[in-house]
């Protein structure tokens, strides 16, 4: 059954391209954001991303990525996600992904099958959105097939929440945003849901091309409900380009 | 609706109950852990059979009094040398609810041997923790049995404590091992708030019990038994021990020459 819907989930969200009787408007997007995390229990970790976004101007889209760990010299992460944003020009969609996190040093990978709904306003130059879904995670604790996803020999099953909430402004003919974003996930790992992050992120059109990114934030590691008492300080730090 | 969101928002965020002015009253675990080691080493338990059983609570948020502890006093036999609390020993922290069982240990005649949970740390709890019940790390043998407390009250060991903590598996001299902390590290339902916070520590952990031999990684927080064997490590979950006046279940451990055992008991 596992088998099932993991294949389901990583080849039909790939293959899951609507046919479309006019042409429409393709965008094809590469992101290049490293991410800084300074820990406070373990050690510090520096991961190299590289994502690649394809999307339609009528919502659809399909993204993955993949990301390298320089500390540990293993590649942690990767995913595959289909979703589909303003579907029937209301602000809501919805997402699917698969994503899989290698924490090869220890002998386990995590995957998770991640099932998402979102909606996404502007007003003015204001812009907002927020994400609410369910993380199944599936841990893999089987050292000769850390890659093997539909192989789990002593599976540990869970279902968490996972969120985003973001809000911000535009100034500059829109060239320039900065928002705040609150949640317990990237695009490359949905963590627990107390493993909530506030960031403060801000973007630079430098032309119709290419977009830098500067994003700091804390995510709390340690709390006593909100009373957190340890934080990682996380900066994601790069750019994309529109091809 | 602003009451019925303030509510959610509530709930969500003080876990298993509702503590909304204890939440910004906590203390860091790297504190914790630095006043523990000067508090000295926890003596270790001589003189036990070649079998005896220990018993296994968790979360008895104790606020005033707690009536399953009176009603556990007439389970203990003779066999049952300790008892192994996994923190929320108290509801808010209070320094007579620490009194308060410390009073039970007396009336049950067997040691105590205390973890703190996030509940434990409401309110500066710590400082009442310390002085009645002592330390919140520490480590001791019962015979060829390893007992390790690790404070997890903050959902992290911190640093020192996990340098602490690989130190003392390395350093470990018996056959069999048991480490017992408050939070959990498997979600057991959708919404579930606390637990231990960042995943990749807790793959860590695991990895280390595993090449250290650990047996058995006993917590709480949950207030649901849950028992998952993952490569030779046994992660069990006691029950909640918290009075609501329908008693409670607990759980025996037996060790012998064939190492762990385990019984979910109710009062």
């Amino acid at each position: 059954m596992i088998k099932k819907v993991l294949f389901a989930v990583l080849f039909g969200s790939v293959f899951a391209v609507p046919v479309f009787s006019s042409p429409v408007e393709i965008m094809h997007r590469i992101t290049f954001l490293p991410r800084l995390n300074l820990n406070r229990t373990l050690p510090n970790r520096f991961s190299l991303p590289l994502q690649y976004t394809f999307e339609m101007k009528n919502g659809f889209f399909a993204d993955t990525g993949i990301s390298f760990e320089t500390t540990t010299g293993y590649i942690r992460g990767y995913y595959f996600r289909a979703g589909w944003n303003n579907i029937v020009s209301t602000p809501f969609g919805g997402s699917l992904q698969f994503a899989g996190t290698q924490y090869a040093e220890y002998e386990r990978s995590v995957n998770s099958i991640i099932i998402a709904g979102n909606g996404n306003f502007e007003w003015n130059r204001y812009f907002a959105g927020f994400e609410i879904g369910v993380n199944f995670r599936f841990l893999n604790i089987d050292s000769d097939r850390l890659w093997n996803i539909f192989y789990y020999p002593d599976i540990s099953r869970e279902a968490i929440l996972c969120y985003y909430g973001v809000f911000g402004m535009k100034f500059f003919d829109e060239r320039y945003r900065v928002f705040i974003r609150f949640d317990n996930r990237d695009d490359f790992l949905a963590g627990n849901l107390g493993h909530y992050g506030f960031f403060f992120g801000q973007e630079f059109d430098i032309n119709s091309r290419f977009t830098v990114k500067l994003i700091p934030g804390f995510r709390q590691s340690g709390s006593v409900a909100l009373a957190a008492t340890y934080y990682q300080a996380i900066i994601y730090f790069g750019g994309e380009i529109r091809l | 609706m602003k009451k019925f969101i303030l509510i959610i928002v509530v709930c969500l965020t003080t876990g298993c109950t509702i503590d909304l002015l204890g939440l910004f009253g906590s203390s860091d675990v790297d504190l914790r852990f630095m006043e523990s080691r000067e508090m000295g080493e926890i003596p270790d338990i001589v003189g036990l059979p070649d079998e005896f059983s220990f018993i296994i609570i968790a979360d008895l948020h104790i606020r005033g009094s707690n009536r399953n502890m009176t009603l556990l006093k007439d389970k203990i036999t003779d066999n049952d040398r300790f008892v192994l609390l996994a923190g929320d020993l108290t509801q808010c922290g209070y320094e007579e609810d620490f009194i308060t069982l410390t009073n039970y240990e007396r009336e049950l005649g067997i040691p105590f041997y205390y973890t703190l949970g996030n509940h434990d740390v409401y309110f500066g709890g710590w400082e009442y923790a310390k002085r009645i019940i002592g330390q919140s790390s520490y480590t001791f043998a019962a015979g060829n049995l390893r007992i390790i407390s690790i404070d997890s009250a903050n959902g992290t060991l911190g640093a020192l404590q996990l340098q602490w903590l690989e130190n003392v598996l390395d350093k470990m001299t018996e056959d069999y091992c048991l480490i017992f902390t408050h939070f959990h590290f498997f979600n057991s339902h959708l919404l579930e708030f606390q637990q231990y916070t960042d995943i990749e520590e807790i793959y860590y952990l695991m990895h280390l019990f595993e090449r250290s031999g650990v047996d058995w990684v006993v917590m709480g927080h949950s207030h649901k038994h849950d028992a998952r064997l993952v490569n030779g490590v046994l992660y069990l979950v006691s029950d909640a021990f918290v009075d609501k006046g329908r008693g409670g279940k607990y759980i025996r451990a037996t060790f012998g020459e064939n190492g762990l055992s385990y019984k979910v008991l109710e009062l």
